[in-house]
């Protein structure tokens, strides 16, 4: 026997907005959040790109000392999207310091910060212990956002830490709802965080991934699916989803966003940077069967759509194949670059919020749609979409990960 | 860096500076009778951490069971001074 996930609530810290209202009000408004961080094209940086995402009016540390000690700066926006969520959920002491809750929570892989920082010492002449503190390794590792979650909640129940890069927090949103629908948990606090490190820049900047013909334009970058792409903008935030058991969730009277109907991971097995458009379209193809919806539902797909040549191009035919021109398709990317181990989730809340108000997002600087995309139903704009009930949403990572969740409104068949 | 000439006060006033940096503690709540887990909200993780700030800052290494003896601030001066001296 399977269950029904509702979404009971939701928490972000994003570099448009640290709430969901604030979210969805400067998207609608068609603002960006890409600033100029000009510094990184000197040394000891050398980037091509001087352009990121940042959270900004953001500190954790209202937190007590012996919370905020584990935590690196990815950990601190993880927990405080969290509290937001369990909060907005209303979700009681009970119910949170209980087996039947867990966690499933994921950055790209750990505190950057505080694996840079280590790294730093190590090289730096002393030896390798120096400055290593009794914290440094919870600070560090790759579980860090679902343990200090679990610790600082008092929450027991099982945790699972995906660190898939680009599609951790996808795979932890569907990892969560599985472990509610096969009845493993009644409720999990899901979702993912990523922090903005210079080394982490630096990584896609060295493959050529990271978009720079814009640094003295920075709302003009990254540009999704356009014919002007030039590669990513590294973002950072944190955004936590509280999915319940549907008829719990009723019987306690919680409000419910929406509901995840489905979820596939897979890997194209093929190459590690390069995605494959069979393994997008089975990633896509097996979501909705695992939903129990065809195609024709999906009437918006929230695509990855990072930016670059090859990943959009790749996403987009795969998109077509499925959809061809009868799903709006948009990224979001365009306006809050891309969030790394957040994107996913907070990609999702926008969603929700598309979903309540019966628009779609169209993708910001979205200006000479690309010629090959022409099977595609693209936009730039904000589109009223009475018809809006069921949202395909796609992540994808190096690694050949690929993560699609399907989200269902909440107007329709809430019995 | 390791002065080789600290005083006993000065020894105090370095391990005081430890406390309320690592531990964020108040220097006027930092008196010798205080116990550092019971009144100072101190764990094990933080007993760690402070065996590395004074091997770093005093070059010393207490051996770990002499630190289990220790429960009041006023034995973490007593322990410093004894192997700073016996050190320097």
């Amino acid at each position: 026997m399977t269950r029904r996930v509702a979404i009971t609530g939701v928490g972000l810290v994003s570099p448009l907005g640290h709430s969901m209202g604030q979210l969805m009000e400067r998207l609608y408004a068609g603002e960006s959040s890409i600033k100029a961080y000009p510094e990184w094209q000197k040394a000891p940086f050398g980037f091509a790109t001087a352009l990121a995402s940042p959270v900004v009016d953001f500190e954790f540390n209202e937190l007590p000392r012996k919370t905020r000690r584990t935590m690196s700066r990815v950990a601190g926006l993880a927990t405080m999207a969290s509290r937001q969520a369990i909060e907005d959920a209303g979700l009681t002491q009970d119910l949170i310091e209980n087996e039947r809750t867990g966690i499933s929570y994921g950055s790209t892989m750990g505190g950057t910060s505080a694996i840079r920082t280590f790294y730093d010492l190590s090289v730096s002449g002393e030896s390798m212990v120096s400055g290593v503190r009794s914290t440094t390794f919870p600070q560090i590792m790759s579980h860090t956002c679902a343990a200090n979650i679990a610790i600082n909640f008092k929450i027991p129940g099982k945790v699972i830490a995906s660190c898939t890069a680009c599609a951790a927090s996808t795979q932890s949103i569907g990892f969560g709802y599985e472990a509610i629908k096969y009845g493993q948990l009644d409720r999990a606090l899901v979702g993912g965080a990523e922090e903005l490190e210079a080394s982490v820049v630096a990584v896609f900047d060295v493959m050529g991934a990271t978009s720079s013909s814009y640094n003295d334009r920075p709302d003009m970058a990254p540009r999704p699916f356009s014919t002007e792409r030039d590669g990513i903008v590294v973002g950072e935030g944190a955004g936590t989803l509280v999915l319940e058991e549907w008829q719990q969730a009723k019987a306690r009277g919680a409000r419910i966003y929406g509901e995840i109907s489905g979820f596939y991971t897979n890997n194209d097995a093929s190459h590690m940077t390069n995605p494959s458009i069979a393994g997008l379209i089975s990633a896509m193809k097996h979501a909705l069967i695992e939903a129990k919806i065809s195609p024709e539902v999906i009437s918006y797909v929230n695509a990855h759509g990072t930016g670059t040549q090859a990943g959009d191009r790749v996403e987009a035919l795969a998109i077509s194949e499925i959809f061809g021109k009868q799903a709006l398709t948009s990224s979001l990317k365009g306006h809050f670059g891309h969030l790394m181990g957040a994107c996913g989730v907070i990609e999702t809340i926008a969603c929700l919020g598309m979903l309540a108000d019966k628009k779609a997002i169209g993708t910001r600087n979205l200006t000479n749609i690309d010629p090959e995309f022409s099977q595609l139903n693209l936009f730039s704009t904000i589109k009223e979409t009475p018809e809006l009930k069921y949202i395909l949403k796609n992540s994808f990572a190096f690694g050949g990960i690929n993560a699609c969740l399907i989200l269902k409104g909440v107007n329709h068949d809430q019995s | 860096m390791t002065n080789l000439n600290l005083s006993p006060i000065d020894l105090k006033m370095r391990v005081n500076e430890i406390f309320v940096d690592l531990f964020e503690l108040k220097s006027e709540s930092l008196l010798p009778d205080k116990q550092l887990f019971k009144d100072m909200g101190l764990d094990s993780l933080d007993a760690i951490d402070l065996i590395i700030a004074f091997q770093k800052e005093f070059k010393i290494k207490p051996a770990a069971e002499e630190f289990q003896k220790i429960h009041t601030l006023g034995d973490v001066y007593s322990l410093v001074e004894t192997y700073y001296r016996k050190l320097h």
